[in-house]
């Protein structure tokens, strides 16, 4: 009973943390189109209703650093925009799936012409539901509601501001909160490791218990990129993985039923049915031929271990292990998105309480003419501001990919600290300690090569064969560890010790018996 | 304002039919995977490492010898010989980085075995058989480098007291 209660509360509240950092920047995109770039504006950024509008949402969606969920706002403000339905859910699909994080991060774990060929995928898919559901429901766009325009200066920055907190407090958090429950809802009805046997490379139904599965699943772009990519290099279903990256990261239960209230069933229906027969039709299309040669097709997978209940019935310390998965999901930019996202909420209720007639953000939006003409400093329009804004959210992310992976110097520090940890653990028969530390050890390798490579300094084919050798004994030690077979783990903790000093010494152009 | 929206949206959802909760229930029946044990220690040992894996490089070259060699008259753990041949020339890069070989080492026998990979792909694809492929230009000289090697490192070991190659005496 224990499980079923405690597994789904984890996975929420992973779930919840995880999204973080996405939701906020999710509220600041939505606070910048409603204050800055005004409903015209908006309509414009997209395209108006020229063909460039599902080109256009494509792009900015696979600009823009938003998740599933973060992506509900800005949808909701596109709506309010005037622009049409297709264009706002090739947007809302697009958007979550790819951010240049997680492009980088995917080009070093997986042949970058798959990368490719996804990104592509992703593209067609915008563009058949965009083009059908505009054909099957024309003129199914809202006439743009009147904003007054907001006036430069600190006041513009405190509109948004005030923006932000009012849409988290929006009926879009409703939906928010209705997609991170499904995470809960299909932790409670899948036991764990049901999925392991459901991505193998010859199962034909894969990528339709990949639809089934991954619709109710939230998935930030950056698990999915990794969960893919492990797919690839477990030589799972390709389709099965083209569904996961499509319908885990570009749809959730809270999206739907946004789509739902906001176009109707049979609309939301009509979209989702488009979107399922595409991204099958790709899904099959790929399998065969993206299929990765020279790789040993295993017939399990982990990826979707975090999607099912992290306990069976019968688990012992269910409590304490929660507690300690709840800990470890604590990372720090999640933590602080999660204080930050807190804050605007707490703001926007208490506005919401205590000033029901908005008071303060018509404070906000009148302009003071004599004061404003008085002053000397350049006023810049809205659109350049808007501009500036989503173009630096833009390089923020891709300069956040620097201090996401930093140089080789740093993660080899991370490196042989947490191999120092590993051998410990596996020493102590410690098993949830090992449980933690070989995937940050997997994550902490794959960072070491997407850093190297953005500096410039890419690992050449030997060091890049080292270190498949040394991730594939770690995942050796992993199963064994699972098992908690202490022989076996034993013996491979010395097979990955010895893989990965090779690897260390590969780094310095040295080896072991010199 | 949540909560008015709740209100809102169930009413909605009641009009509109109740469709989306079918979706729902049909995607809960769709779960209906069964099995929830995952593979065991031995049984992930056989999906990483099939039958025909070998331990080591020094393995891989004799059983690409013995290939060579047998002018398709050979019994093989894989599904074909033709499908061993390939296999062990796609993980030679891999079981090399697995020994003590220097990256030269590596690197001279690499770019070789790719492209040959490459090339007996194709030809199994085309329904070749063992004793055609292995007549492969440029095969017989790769498993050649490929033995050298291994008898230099192998001597290499020996003089340095390691009779048997770090990877096998874990």
């Amino acid at each position: 009973m224990e499980a079923l209660i405690f597994g789904p509360l984890v996975r929420i509240v992973q779930a919840a943390l995880a999204a973080m950092p996405t939701l906020v920047v999710g509220w600041l995109i939505a606070a910048i189109f409603e204050r800055i770039l005004g409903r015209e504006g908006t309509f414009k950024l997209f395209g108006g209703r020229s063909w460039r509008q599902l080109p256009y949402a494509w792009l900015l969606g696979m600009l823009l650093p938003v998740c599933s969920l973060g992506v509900i706002p800005v949808m909701q403000q596109m709506r309010k925009s005037g622009i049409s339905g297709g264009t706002i859910i090739a947007f809302g699909l697009t958007a979550p799936l790819f951010n240049p994080i997680s492009v980088l991060y995917g080009l070093t774990l997986s042949d970058p012409f798959t990368l490719f060929v996804f990104c592509l995928g992703s593209l067609t898919i915008v563009t058949a539901i965009g083009v059908l559901w505009d054909w099957m429901y024309p003129r199914n766009w809202l006439e743009p509601e009147s904003l007054p325009p907001t006036p430069y200066g600190l006041k513009r920055v405190a509109a948004v501001f005030v923006s932000m907190c009012e849409q988290a407090v929006s009926p879009t958090s409703f939906y928010i909160l209705l997609g991170i429950l499904g995470v809960g809802v299909l932790a409670l009805i899948l036991p764990p490791g049901v999925l392991q046997s459901s991505a193998g490379a010859e199962d034909l139904s894969a990528p339709l218990t990949m639809t089934a599965v991954a619709t109710l699943a939230y998935v930030t772009p950056m698990t999915a990129i990794v969960q893919v990519a492990s797919m690839f290099q477990h030589g799972n279903s390709i389709g099965a993985s083209f569904t996961l990256l499509v319908m885990g990261t570009g749809v959730n239960l809270g999206l739907i039923l946004w789509s739902v209230v906001t176009f109707g069933v049979k609309r939301t229906l009509a979209w989702f049915l488009i979107l399922v027969a595409v991204v099958l039709a790709i899904s099959y299309g790929v399998n065969g031929p993206l299929h990765p040669k020279g790789v040993q097709s295993a017939d399990h997978t982990h990826a979707f271990d975090g999607y099912c209940n992290p306990y069976g019935i019968g688990s012992i310390n269910v409590l304490e292990s929660s507690w300690k998965s709840v800990k470890d999901a604590c990372v720090g930019e999640n933590v602080v998105a999660g204080i930050a996202a807190g804050l605007f909420a707490l703001i926007g209720w208490l506005l919401a309480k205590l000033d029901p007639k908005q008071t303060i953000m018509s404070f906000l939006l009148r302009t003071n003419q004599a004061s404003q003409g008085m002053r000397r400093d350049i006023v810049l329009p809205n659109t350049v501001i808007a501009a500036v804004t989503l173009v630096g959210l833009v390089l923020a992310s891709i300069g956040g990919c620097y201090l996401y992976y930093p140089p080789m110097s740093e993660v080899r520090k991370e490196l042989s600290f947490l191999q120092a940890e590993l051998n410990s653990a596996v020493g102590g028969s410690h098993w949830d300690e090992v449980a933690f530390l070989i995937p940050q050890q997997e994550d902490w390798a794959h960072k070491l090569v997407v850093g190297n490579y953005l500096r410039q300094t890419p690992l050449n084919r030997f060091q890049e064969m080292r270190l498949k050798v040394f991730l594939s004994k770690l995942e050796m030690l992993e199963h064994a560890c699972e098992d908690k077979d202490k022989a076996e783990a034993d013996l491979w903790s010395k097979k990955v010790n010895l893989a990965y000093v090779r690897f260390r010494e590969s780094l310095d152009g040295r080896r072991l018996t010199d | 304002m949540i909560m008015m929206n709740t209100t809102l949206f169930i009413k909605r959802l009641h009009e509109e039919s109740q469709v989306a909760w079918r979706y729902l229930c049909m995607v809960v029946l769709l779960l209906g995977v069964g099995g929830c044990r995952g593979p065991n220690a031995e049984e992930h040992e056989e999906e990483h490492f099939p039958p025909h894996w070998p331990n080591t490089i020094f393995e891989a070259s004799d059983r690409l010898r013995m290939i060579v060699d047998a002018d398709g008259v050979i019994e093989s753990k894989a599904p074909s010989i033709e499908q061993e041949l390939l296999d062990l020339l796609e993980w030679i890069p891999e079981l090399i980085a697995d020994s003590d070989m220097s990256k030269a080492d590596f690197d001279s026998v690499d770019s070789t075995v790719v492209l040959l990979a490459k090339q007996i792909e194709k030809g199994t694809g085309e329904g070749r058989s063992i004793k055609d492929l292995i007549t492969t230009p440029g095969l017989g000289e790769a498993v050649k480098t490929l033995q050298q090697l291994c008898e230099t490192e192998q001597a290499r070991l020996d003089a340095l007291g390691l009779t048997t190659p770090p990877s096998e005496g874990e």
